[in-house]
């Protein structure tokens, strides 16, 4: 036997005495004899653990990590590396190598976690700068999770980096407008309203989210208070519009589109608002005088299916109006709908147009006959006689593209077919049912939405991603005193971007610093020059933004899992059963790994002493389906086991006898059966009594 | 140091005594088991495993036993050890094992008080079965028709009492002394030698129950291991135990071909010797591995 060999015998004999000590004496000279031997050395860092050397141990888990490291072992170093975090949790240089560790496996949550206690740290001691670029190196792990953003752009302001904070705040409004998510747009302002009190913009857009969200009272009535002060933003006469469209207020959109046109009244946008807006105020006689004044800008903005619409829509309000009939007319001949020029003629009664109608539709369709327009003959002379000239001049009036577009016909289709006459009045019917229906033109709330920074209006129902739960707290302007924003109804989550689920990792506990480590007033001067946080901000911080994650778990692929199962059987191997869990419970979320990580998160909750968690958890193990015979045993087994310790023998002895149906030879199951069947005063258990010899 | 010790092991791995935490799965057993277990649960009345000496026919015998609780079964393995036995004796016991706590002196009292205890088991949801190892030791016509009239035993859809026979080869001759009887073998398993890639298998599947961390045969001393025992697990476990000690005294971490080769020798097994079912001649067969199985015995002796 070696040098080494007999020093390792003789450090495992006195652990068997229990002279630790000198079993450290042993493992010392071993690793003095052979210093890359790391495994001894572990066992050495681990007995000066338990030797409550924590110094000692540092130091020698210290060469294990980078070992570790170094050689690629990079969740065994992480393991390492999370004990002596347990050891020493004032130590800031192991959250970053845990937390570089960890990015560079994968492990992103566990990266934020560990992170997320640096940013804790350094709020606590009011080193905002420091927080910041921690913050910076998360958003670096994971780049699409904005509530990192969210809370660089917190920092910033609370700094007193108001013009970088407000940057990152458009940036995720930005982002966040992107995956049109009123919701969550709502609760941003929530958040940062407070922090830029006299931000304007973010007043307006917390109005409009207001709004968008489906509270547009409230938001109006948060526009007006600001409209008080700025009566000559366009952009607040913009969402004041949008808001008054919400609530059904027609008149007051058009007051505020009006409004807008006397600042802007060149811009084709707010013109369209307007014309909608009197339309649905039941005002058609201004919008046609506007349309008419706008009508050639329109179509020198291509804008005639606007036109067409807007058209349509007076021709019900009013009929009889020829500017109306003779707009519409010029309008379907430009754009070659000859059905809807014939339809509006045969109602107005213009017979003369009829010859050219026909022409028309021949051209068109060739199998319409003559016999295809008894709808004519009900005309009314009077009325058919009257338009002729002004279609002419409307012809006149419209630009020279449009009439290029519709060729005059030169040969009339004089044959009629047999099949030409129901095609034709499948095609009558087919326009009258599509008469008057909604244009299926963009609304004037998107458009002004559009506008407005390229923002989408939203429809508060159709809000596709689950609500942010963030508390109300109150805001220093007196605007939001009388109601507390109320949270819409949740949107529905299916098929939703559940980007919250990337959150900020829930990290509940915080860092212990050591005293020196203690933030105190002199060696914090900027902690000074920030406004402390209030108690309902400071719980949010704290609480809320983590609470998104629980919002939804999300799955992990297949590859994750299985890194954090290792971590999780690393960490299990090196005694830190919690942090065992935590990554069990990672592992969990792909079915790959959910049968063991379950086992050995029972496994681990036993062994802490948590026999709830662990029933619990071998239980729900139970419940997964397709278990093999093997692992049913096992199962089966520990929650015997686990029994058994609760005091409860029957019910232990039931879990091993489901064993031993499956496999009797399984562990130990035999014995402890004929063990509890003794105890509980069965018969059975023995073999003894069922085997005989003749 | 014991070879335990040196080899890092909890327990000897290749006892011969039985110890069902060494049960080894393999296909062949994992068939006569379910086939068994059905022939139980459907009450087909007799069944039969029948295999070479060594091939775990009593293994399997107990695993039964094991797998038969006493929940839902009234079971009981009677091991024959001389072949004197009488049909009263037989039936007295057989009573007694399925629980009539008396039996009668007389055959017809027996007979109708094993009926009773049988309906009882039957009322309680349970099936009553009788496992007899040794099996071929019954070598009497009468015993043959014994057993017969106790499958006789049944009430209107199902019989009530399953009868097992666990056996050597000739056993099947013993069953064809009573033709009516070999015709109500409702279930029929033989069991064979171990191929190579069993043996390798069986081997680790012992090394590690007895807390072995490693392989410490290398893949020569497994075929040859395979070759001088002809896959007869008694004869595997005997060569192995032998080769662990040889191991151990010579202080080596890994066993060779070299350290088979000559435990065989001392052994006296031959590599050609491998006994296979359908070769041997029976009794000769049966002559040679007892004597073999004796003087491993006495060898032993001076080892422990």
């Amino acid at each position: 036997m070696s040098n080494k060999e007999k020093l390792i015998a003789s450090a495992q004999k006195n652990l068997l005495k229990g002279q630790v000590a000198k079993a450290i004496k042993d493992y010392q000279r071993v690793v003095e004899l052979d210093p890359k031997d790391i495994r001894n050395r572990q066992k050495l860092a681990d007995l000066f653990v338990r030797a409550k050397m924590p110094k000692e141990a540092q130091e020698h888990y210290e060469a294990v990590a980078r070992y570790f490291s170094e050689n690629g072992f990079f969740l065994k170093a992480i393991a390492v590396y999370k004990q002596m975090q347990r050891i020493d949790p004032a130590r800031i240089d192991l959250y970053h190598r845990l937390a570089e560790l960890n990015a560079r496996q994968g492990l992103i949550g566990n990266s934020l976690a560990e992170y997320k206690s640096l940013v804790n740290h350094y709020e606590k001691q009011g080193l905002l700068p420091e927080a910041v670029n921690i913050l910076r190196k998360m958003k670096e792990v994971d780049p699409e999770n904005l509530n990192i953003r969210v809370k660089i752009a917190e920092t910033y302001a609370r700094a007193g980096m108001q013009d970088k904070g407000q940057a990152e705040f458009r940036d995720i409004l930005k982002a966040l407008k992107t995956k049109r998510d009123p919701a969550k747009i709502l609760k941003l302002h929530e958040i940062f309203q407070p922090l830029f009190p006299d931000d304007m913009d973010i007043r307006i857009g917390h109005a409009r989210a207001l709004i968008d969200a489906g509270d547009a009272a409230k938001g109006v009535e948060r526009l007006k208070k600001l409209h008080a002060a700025q009566a000559a933003n366009p952009e607040l006469l913009r969402h004041l519009a949008a808001g008054f469209q919400r609530l059904g207020d027609f008149e007051s959109e058009r007051a505020a589109c009006e409004s807008l046109l006397k600042l802007n009244p060149a811009e084709a946008n707010i013109r369209e608002g307007y014309l909608r807006a009197c339309l649905k105020a039941q005002k058609p006689v201004e919008a046609l005088e506007k349309l008419e004044l706008w009508r050639e800008d329109f179509l020198a903005a291509k804008r005639t299916d606007l036109l067409k619409e807007l058209y349509e829509k007076l021709h019900e309000a009013l009929p009889e109006d020829t500017r109306v009939v003779n707009g519409l007319k010029g309008l379907y001949q430009a754009l070659g709908e000859g059905d809807k020029l014939f339809d509006l003629m045969a109602v107005s009664g213009d017979a003369s147009l009829v010859e050219f109608l026909e022409e028309d539709e021949r051209e068109r369709h060739p199998f319409v006959g003559a016999a295809d327009f008894p709808v004519t003959l009900d005309l009314e002379p009077e009325v058919a006689e009257a338009p002729r000239d002004e279609q002419a001049d409307l012809v006149m009036d419209l630009p020279e593209e449009f009439l290029i577009e519709e060729p005059v016909q030169s040969e009339p289709a004089t044959e009629p077919t047999a099949i030409g006459t129901p095609l034709m009045e499948d095609d009558l019917e087919l326009d009258l049912e599509f008469d008057g229906d909604e244009p299926p033109a963009a609304s004037f709330s998107e458009e002004i939405s559009d506008l407005a920074e390229g923002e989408d209006a939203f429809d508060a129902d159709s809000g596709e991603l689950e609500l942010i739960e963030l508390p109300d707290f109150p805001t220093a302007d007196q605007e939001s005193a009388p109601g507390v924003v109320e949270a819409p109804p949740a949107a529905p989550e299916e098929g939703g971007l559940d980007f919250f689920s990337d959150e900020l990792p829930d990290l509940e506990f915080d860092l212990e610093p050591e005293p020196e480590l203690q933030p105190s007033s002199t060696a914090t001067p900027r902690a000074a020059t920030t406004a402390p946080l209030s108690h309902v901000e400071q719980a949010r911080l704290e609480g809320d933004l983590s609470r998104f994650k629980k919002v939804l778990e999300s799955q992990i692929d297949a590859g994750d899992a299985e890194t954090h199962f290792n971590l999780g059987i690393a960490f299990k191997e090196m005694g830190l059963l919690d942090d065992a869990v935590a990554e069990f419970d990672q592992a969990m979320k792909n079915m790959t790994r959910r049968l063991d990580s379950l086992t050995l998160k029972g496994i681990c909750l036993a062994e802490k002493g948590d026999l709830d968690g662990a029933e619990e958890a071998f239980k729900s193990a139970l419940l997964l389906p397709d278990i093999a015979e093997g692992d049913l045993c096992n199962l089966y087994f520990e929650l015997g086991q686990l029994h058994e310790r609760r005091g409860l023998p029957r019910d232990a002895l039931n879990y091993f006898e489901k064993v031993a149906a499956q496999d009797p030879s399984f562990r130990e199951v035999s014995q402890l059966i004929r063990k509890l069947r003794r105890q509980l005063g069965l018969g059975g258990g023995d073999d003894k009594g069922r085997v005989s010899y003749l | 140091m014991s070879y335990l010790e040196h080899f890092g092991f909890e327990q000897e791995p290749f006892s011969n005594a039985p110890d069902a935490r060494f049960y080894f799965d393999s296909e062949q057993h994992q068939q006569a088991q379910r086939r068994l277990r059905f022939a139980v649960d459907s009450n087909k009345g007799l069944a039969v495993v029948v295999g070479g000496i060594g091939t775990g026919k009593t293994t399997l015998a107990r695993r039964m036993l094991d797998l038969l609780g006493t929940e839902r079964y009234q079971s009981s393995l009677l091991i024959m050890v001389h072949s004197g036995i009488t049909p009263e004796w037989l039936l007295s016991h057989i009573a007694l094992q399925m629980g009539v706590a008396t039996p009668g002196n007389d055959r017809l009292v027996i007979l109708r008080q094993l009926y009773e205890r049988l309906l009882e088991i039957d009322a309680q949801g349970r099936r009553a079965v009788i496992l007899i190892d040794e099996a071929q030791m019954l070598q009497t016509r009468e015993l043959m028709e014994e057993f017969r009239g106790l499958l006789n035993l049944e009430i209107p859809g199902r019989k009530l009492l399953n009868i097992l026979f666990f056996g050597l080869p000739e056993l099947e001759e013993n069953l064809r002394l009573d033709p009516p009887l070999a015709q109500r073998v409702a279930m029929r398993c033989e069991l064979t030698s171990l191929t190579a890639g069993n043996t390798a298998s069986y081997i680790w599947h012992r090394l590690r129950i007895a807390g072995g961390q490693r392989m410490v045969f290398d893949d020569d001393a497994i075929a040859a291991v395979h070759q001088y025992a002809g896959g007869v697990p008694r004869l595997i476990n005997t060569l192995c135990d032998n080769c662990l000690f040889e191991g151990a005294l010579l202080n080596r971490e890994q066993i060779d071909e070299k350290i088979v080769i000559d435990m065989a020798k001392a052994l006296d097994l031959h590599g050609d010797a491998a006994p296979r079912s359908e070769e041997v001649d029976l009794d000769q067969g049966l002559e040679q591995i007892e004597s073999m199985l004796e003087r491993l015995e006495m060898k032993s002796c001076p080892l422990a």
